[in-house]
């Protein structure tokens, strides 16, 4: 299969047991390595404890600054969970401060979110449009999946359907037992037969892994005559999943988040639009904007 | 392992429009105004250490567009830009007298549909010529979409309302008595000057310019010299230069035998007041309000009931209120451009033939609100440029605009005609003269005919670059909007 298909391995980790030769061997084998750092330690701390209960921020910093060195485009992605919705202007500037110019976060999808902790994240939300404002006025070359990505659904276009992850089919993933599923999500120790889509020893099964594609590619009934359905990431099955227990239901985490998160996006995009940010222009709407921000980066 | 959420999907009706261009928009990196990709200090000190710079500048996609300047600029094609700002409307405009070489504009009759098409072709569905509220102001426009608030106003000496056009009396106001009053001594001290230098000259030409003045030169040839030398003949002179400019515009008004309702009101004017100064200036006011070209025969006819009415006045006091009324009520918002309209002059002949002119003034406002509707002041123009909030998209076309310029093919035939003339000139044989001239003759004719076709198509191809720019704008307004 390694002769037909081109392969890209991902490692997600907390960067706790990295060491400066586990990187440069993993480097040599060209895995691309992201780190999960949910904020400072008042918020990484609360969320991410040891086997002890305690904090690891302390940790992750260390592993952070070894992947650091060696790509200064290292990815971090921040959880945002219900207790940290208050918080993530806070977070994010935190993780920035590390060095770190590509931040993508996330909800913690699996968490029981209430309308009160949306208000929060709205208020979070503001904040961290200025900061995101106030960054790119400064000049500072960085990605922020929650601004960057939105905004890309309107300068570039919506994602197509061809460009999606396309679970099962163009990625997957892989269980200790060998054991393959449609992504990252469904991998877990209980095993959950519905989403086994092979094994590494037997392959593919192709029936399994059209019958998910279908479900998920499916219009979602729900999200009918919504002004956002074009631009939101209603799309993504494992969060759908995560959040309804079913890949063909839009989750409404998404929703709120999409629902609170897109106008206050559009509104600082519009500010920075409106003052002709130069930065903004060139990072929004210059195609050669991230080979160019790339090599600066990496000077 | 699944939480069961309380919250849910629920649709948004209605998102946030946001502004900043879309993928569907021209791509602002390729307007000619874009600044180049801001390089941090750190990575040009690099490149230039490198020695390649501009290698990398060059492929960093940023292009400068170079706009090949003519008299008449047109937005190019993928650009996000305003083709219509308020600048380009050239207003107010300097107004000057027809047929000193004014370039062809084009009307609202050539470009409406043209313009329109743009709308049509943009997916825009148009309400034409309505008006949209401005503050506290009504404001007519060509075309608009409702829906997307987007439209146009071509502007023109119909619609060009107060402040449009540049005047060097602007500052005076000529139909006031006080200024008529200023402008008549002032004339009256000119002509004094011009006399002093040259008498004979003077006499002489306005001698040859009016009957009048023959009697006035009789009457210096044979008195001035009996008048002292000092004081007394210059007041003699001042006195014969006056009576000269007073009789000179009542003899005019007496003269004149026509039978409309300005003529009546001048020569009522003439048996009511017996003062020349004020029957000068009555008959000035006369002449500035009372434009008969605007009027429709049926409505002069109308209009000369009200000056019989004024004319049966018995006593020389009601006969000037009454007639200072009907001066103001003409002269209400300086509305000659609009007198064309149907609307204003039902309205105008309405106020006019209403019995008690006293009352003529509380309807003043009727006529104001109808010309504010119809007229675009160049106060409420910069209001629909500076719209910075964006809550309408009008773009305001004047006809002083440089695209309005339309140039019809110059004739290219004078070469040939020139050659045929000599040729005739030359030939001894007489038929063939007549054959040559013929021939001219049909030139002639075979250009006159290609001429209309000419100017036809220099009218559509001018509109057409309008229409290109007019669907930029709409392009330019749905990304404001974020339509």
């Amino acid at each position: 299969m390694g002769k037909q298909v081109s392969i890209h391995y991902k490692l997600s980790t907390n960067g706790t047991l990295l060491t400066d030769e586990l990187v440069r061997r993993l480097l040599t084998k060209k895995v691309y390595m992201s780190l999960s750092l949910d904020g400072g330690p008042s918020v990484t701390d609360h969320q991410r404890k040891n086997a002890a209960g305690k904090g690891v921020t302390h940790q992750i910093v260390k592993g952070l600054q070894l992947l650091l060195k060696y790509n200064k485009a290292t990815n971090v992605t921040c959880v945002i969970t219900p207790e940290s919705a208050d918080r993530v202007a806070e977070s994010i500037d935190y993780i920035f401060e590390q060095g770190v110019r590509f931040i993508t976060t996330t909800l913690d999808y699996s968490a029981d979110w209430e309308v009160s902790h949306f208000d929060q994240l709205k208020r979070s939300y503001q904040k961290l449009g200025r900061w995101y404002e106030e960054k790119m006025k400064a000049g500072d070359r960085f990605y922020l999946s929650f601004f960057d990505e939105r905004i890309q659904t309107r300068t570039h276009k919506p994602i197509a359907k061809s460009e999606r992850c396309h679970i099962g089919q163009r990625q997957f993933s892989i269980a200790p037992n060998g054991e393959l599923y449609p992504c990252i999500q469904f991998v877990t120790t209980e095993g959950i037969p519905e989403y086994l889509i092979g094994h590494i020893k037997t392959g593919f099964d192709e029936s399994c892994t059209s019958y998910i594609t279908n479900c998920s590619e499916k219009p979602k009934a729900e999200c009918t005559g919504c002004a956002l359905e074009s631009r939101c990431s209603k799309w993504c099955s494992c969060v759908n999943y995560m959040s309804t227990g079913r890949i063909d239901q839009a989750s409404p985490i998404v929703c709120y988040n999409e629902r609170i998160l897109m106008g206050i996006v559009d509104k600082t995009a519009d500010r920075l639009w409106k003052s002709r940010n130069n930065l903004f222009v060139h990072k929004h709407y210059n195609s050669d904007y991230p080979v160019i921000s790339h090599i600066e980066l990496n000077l | 392992m699944i939480k069961h959420s309380k919250i849910k999907v629920i649709p948004l009706i209605k998102a946030y429009r946001p502004k900043y261009p879309s993928y569907t928009d021209p791509n602002p990196i390729d307007h000619p105004d874009s600044r180049p990709y801001p390089f941090t200090m750190k990575l040009l000190h690099t490149l230039s250490a490198a020695g390649f710079l501009g290698t990398v500048m060059f492929s960093c996609g940023v292009q400068t567009q170079e706009y090949k300047g003519d008299s008449m600029p047109s937005v190019p094609k993928d650009i996000l830009v305003n083709p219509f700002p308020l600048s380009a409307t050239n207003l107010p405009y300097q107004p000057a007298m027809f047929g000193t070489g004014l370039p062809s504009r084009l009307s609202s009759r050539e470009v409406s549909d043209v313009l329109n098409e743009a709308f049509t072709e943009e997916g825009l569905h148009i309400v034409k010529d309505t008006s949209i509220r401005i503050g506290n102001h009504m404001v007519p426009v060509s075309a608009y979409s409702p829906d997307t608030k987007i439209g146009y106003i071509w502007m023109d000496y119909r619609n060009y309302g107060d402040g449009m056009a540049n005047s060097n009396n602007s500052s005076q106001d000529y139909s006031s008595k006080k200024s008529i009053k200023k402008n008549l001594k002032i004339q009256i001290k000119r002509l004094e000057k011009s006399y002093y230098e040259n008498p004979e000259k003077f006499l002489e030409w306005q001698v040859k310019n009016d009957d009048y003045a023959a009697s006035i030169k009789a009457d210096l040839d044979v008195n001035l010299p009996l008048q002292k030398a000092g004081k007394q003949r210059e007041n003699f002179i001042k006195n014969r230069i006056q009576e000269f400019v007073l009789q000179s515009i009542i003899n005019q008004a007496l003269e004149n035998k026509q039978d409309n309702f300005r003529n009546k009101w001048e020569r009522s004017a003439v048996t009511h007041l017996d003062d020349k100064e004020e029957l000068y200036i009555t008959l000035t006011q006369i002449g500035g309000a009372a434009h008969l070209y605007y009027f429709e025969p049926s409505d002069l006819v109308q209009l000369e009931k009200t000056v019989e009415r004024i004319d049966k006045e018995k006593s020389k006091k009601s006969w000037v209120k009454h007639s200072d009324a009907f001066i103001e009520l003409l002269k209400v918002g300086n509305p000659n451009a609009i007198k064309k309209n149907p609307e204003y002059r039902a309205l105008l002949i309405d106020i006019a033939l209403s019995a008690d002119y006293t009352k003529w003034k509380d309807r003043h406002d009727e006529i104001l609100k109808f010309i504010d509707r119809e007229q675009i002041s160049l106060k409420e123009l910069e209001s629909i440029a500076d719209n910075c909030d964006k809550e309408y998209h009008v773009a305001p076309i004047s006809q002083r605009d440089a695209r309005s310029i339309y140039q019809v093919d110059y004739w290219r035939g004078a070469e040939e005609i020139r050659k045929l003339k000599k040729q005739r000139n030359l030939e001894p044989d007489a038929l063939k003269v007549v054959e040559i001239q013929e021939k001219i003759e049909k030139f002639y004719e075979r250009e006159a005919s290609k001429s209309e076709e000419r100017e036809k198509e220099a009218i559509r191809e001018q509109s057409l670059r309008l229409q290109k720019d007019m669907k930029g704008y709409i392009r330019w307004a749905k990304s404001q909007i974020g339509y």
